[in-house]
């Protein structure tokens, strides 16, 4: 079946969903293409939901920061309830010697603009009397929130489906015709569809998908694994609390390769987030495994013993699933890669939103909207942009 | 007289809601029903309502023949956190 | 129940059908293969196959001498009674793993039907005893008079007891309670089973105190909390978080997790797969339980 269109979005999860959706909201005809047979089947369906704001560094942070900001009020824009709540964040640390790295963080977070209060252990055991006696120092603020993702995939998905948008399922692109340095048409097993735009948002498949396109895209998965428990009683303070070696193993791949720690090897930082019905979301962890997303014992046992030191009466509680998921990991410098390409020239992409991708998905979808329609974004995106990659001299050199 | 049959006791969805849902989204599998809904989020993880779910998504989509069946993930029983830290030197 | 009268001679039953409450509505059955016309029926004795679920399933079919019960393939096929060649004979009865087939004959007498009706509780009443008659929910609905009971080796331990009763109730009523059947709420023996008809006779046992929301229990040594809880008398284990409703044993294999309680300051803990221990504190689970603060 042809079918002629302005935009082609490959890739359903929160990013490709909320680009359709603000696409169709300025009457663009746009077609969703997944290889799947439905929504969130990639790592839009295995995080924890959490939007943790002092987590993010700059450039980032300026987008997570108006993301969020989009999420106060997209419940009523999309008219669907993507149960956004306003609980913060809390960094701490179970070691004393990491104390300046604390007071370094506080620093830094409230040079960047953002409300943060540094909160001594014993303080902060008294607040938060889950808190373990480990505890020594954390740093709060409350601009951050939590959403749930499944809404969040589902309600961009079916807002931008009544504006017009057409879904594809079980769909995969199996080849992309380039004329003239512009993709004429986006071929799969069922469609042949004729594009203005094609925009790669195939999170930890956009490598794939950049090959069809003629462009190595440097995304290789990262992958993490999550342990879910049965409902407590919600914690007093802070649902959303994460470990301070999170700044190392997500961020710094130097020091992750040089470490001795078995623990910080797997990429293994605290994580935890308490959604709405009182189950905890424990996590988290980084390793390079290619495209497996099986549980592996090791690391879960890592997370288990990470999670009892910051809250041990963790300890008593039941974990009823354990999942893994696939980050999309741009393995040059970590960024996302919000850009449009120079050749094909109409080949558009939102990917590499590594454990970022949910709280970014709202913002992503508005600067890629303008970046279509308008050809300059209401937020600067040349820190993302893929003409970084290149004077790269070994651009398909993975950290593996 | 009004029929509330409920599907997943462990969360309390009712069958008109997961019809609903998969009418609403046009859902093919019981992965996506448990996304929008939450049946098969509770205590038992979706074994008393899996098969029930795949059954309600054969009927509703009558093109399907054979429904992908629920996505299983470890543990098998309910487990404590504590079990899986181990003790003090246990894992490394 | 209530009762509508049809054709002036038939009471009918009332329920909310056999996916909402379990047992079907006249209508549903009217329209299953195994359950005879009106007219066959007002002809002389007659097998009623109150089957309405769709399982693997077909010794009926096989049972029948005169080849009336069909199920043929898939097994899954509800069985279709040919009311031509049924005679009413009753051997399909003890066949039924789901005690779902009984013996109608309208014509018992002028103002009596027999119903013959598969009863697999010990003692078994004796002919001439008078027993109550229940329907498919378990309720009283008159009196009966015992006028067979057969128990061949052949019926595999499920006797076939044939009572009369006024022939109004021929199509509600469906069990019966005898004297000894006694289902009382508050002897824990009464509920206990000291001597299995294929476990043997079961050992006293050591006693093992509970308490069940502040009330003491006097448990068996190595059960399971359930049937503690069974044994005397209680059957709630939980009120549910959203709708609030009572929830007790329902799977009993430690899967479906209806049967929890909060046992030593545990919420979430299978009633079902746990054993008792001296001196346990259960309360009934609200929602999502408390937590007990350990410090």
């Amino acid at each position: 079946m042809n079918k002629v269109v302005d935009v082609v979005i490959i890739g359903a999860g929160v990013i490709g969903c909320s680009i359709a959706y603000n696409l169709a909201k300025k009457g663009v005809k746009v077609a969703v293409v997944e290889k799947k047979i439905g929504l969130s089947f990639g790592a839009s369906g295995t995080n924890h939901g959490g939007c943790p704001l002092q987590l993010f560094e700059p450039p980032v942070l300026e987008l997570a920061r108006e993301s969020i900001k989009l999420y106060k009020d997209l419940s009523d824009q999309i008219g669907y309830d993507v149960e956004y709540e306003n609980v913060g964040s809390l960094v701490c640390s179970v070691n004393e010697k990491q104390y300046p790295d604390i007071e370094k963080h506080f620093r830094k977070k409230k040079e960047e603009g953002i409300n943060v209060h540094l909160i001594e252990g014993k303080k902060l055991r008294e607040m938060e009397p889950t808190l373990g006696k480990d505890v020594v120092v954390g740093v709060e603020e409350w601009e951050s929130c939590t959403v749930n993702p499944f809404k969040v995939n589902y309600g961009f998905a079916y807002a931008a489906k009544k504006l017009g948008t057409e879904f594809f399922f079980s769909t995969e692109v199996k080849k992309m015709e380039i004329k003239k340095g512009e993709i004429v048409s986006i071929v799969t097993e069922s469609e042949k569809i004729k594009p203005r735009f094609v925009v790669n948002a195939a999170g930890a498949w956009s490598c794939k998908v950049g090959e069809m396109a003629g462009i190595t895209v440097p995304i290789i998965p990262r992958k993490g694994q999550i342990i879910v428990t049965e409902p407590v009683p919600l914690n007093k303070r802070w649902r959303q609390i994460s470990d301070a070696d999170y700044l190392t193993t997500a961020f710094n791949l130097e020091a992750v390769k040089k470490s001795k720690d078995p623990r910080i090897k797997l990429g293994v930082a605290g994580v935890f987030v308490q959604e709405n019905t009182g189950n905890w979301t424990i996590g988290s962890s980084r390793e390079f495994a290619g495209y497996d997303n099986k549980v592996t014992i090791t690391t879960v046992r890592h997370i288990a013993k990470r999670a009892i030191k910051f809250i041990p009466k963790l300890k008593e509680i039941n974990c009823i699933r354990i999942f893994a998921g696939l980050r999309p990991f741009c393995y040059i410098d970590g960024l996302p890669i919000i850009s449009k390409v120079e050749n094909p020239g109409n080949f558009i992409l939102a990917t590499g939103h590594a454990g970022e991708g949910i709280t970014l998905a709202p913002i992503t979808g508005k600067l890629v909207s303008e970046l279509i329609t308008e050809g300059k974004t209401s937020l600067p995106i040349e820190p993302f942009s893929f003409s970084r990659f290149k004077n790269i001299k070994n651009i398909n050199k993975t950290p593996v | 007289m009004e029929r509330k049959v409920i599907i997943c006791r462990c969360e309390e969805v009712t069958e008109e809601e997961i019809r609903e849902a998969i009418r609403k989204f046009n859902l093919k599998t019981v992965d996506e029903v448990k996304r929008v809904t939450r049946a098969g989020m509770g205590l038992c993880q979706g074994r008393t309502c899996g098969p029930l779910i795949e059954r309600i998504i054969a009927e509703e989509n009558k093109k399907i023949s054979k429904v992908q069946p629920f996505s299983k993930r470890p543990p098998v029983r309910p487990v404590k956190i504590g079990l899986l830290a181990g003790k003090e030197g246990e894992i490394n | 129940m209530n009762y509508q009268e049809k054709n002036n001679t038939l009471l009918l039953w009332e329920s909310k059908g056999a996916l909402f409450e379990g047992i079907p509505t006249p209508a549903e059955l009217e329209k299953t293969p195994g359950y005879p016309s009106l007219q066959r029926l007002w002809q002389g004795p007659c097998a009623v196959i109150e089957c309405i679920q769709e399982i693997p399933c077909n010794p009926c079919e096989e049972a029948c001498p005169q080849g009336a019960i069909k199920i043929g393939s898939p097994i899954t096929n509800l069985p279709k009674l040919d009311e031509k060649k049924c005679t009413g004979c009753g051997i399909c009865i003890s066949s039924c793993p789901g005690l779902a087939i009984f013996v109608l004959n309208l014509n018992y007498t002028n103002d009596l039907a027999l119903i013959s009706l598969p009863f697999e509780f010990l003692p078994l009443p004796k002919i001439g005893e008078e027993v109550i008659a229940v329907d498919r929910k378990g309720e009283k609905v008159c009196k009966g008079k015992v006028v067979k009971v057969l128990n061949k080796p052949k019926q595999d331990h499920t006797p076939v007891i044939s009572i009369s009763i006024p022939k109004k109730y021929a199509l509600v009523v469906r069990g019966i309670l005898t004297t000894k059947t006694n289902f009382a709420k508050n002897n824990e023996n009464k509920m206990r089973i000291l001597d299995h008809p294929i476990l043997g006779k079961q050992k006293p046992g050591r006693v093992v105190n509970i308490t069940v929301d502040g009330k003491k229990i006097k448990a068996k040594e190595g059960e399971m909390i359930i049937a503690a809880l069974l044994a005397a008398g209680i059957k709630i284990n939980r009120f549910t978080d959203k709708y609030k409703q009572p929830r007790g044993l329902f799977c009993g294999i430690g899967q479906c997790t209806d049967c929890v309680m909060t046992v030593n300051g545990v919420p979430n803990t299978r009633t079902c797969i746990t054993p008792v221990e001296e001196g346990m504190v259960i309360e009934t689970q609200y929602g999502k339980g408390k937590w007990e603060e350990k410090n």
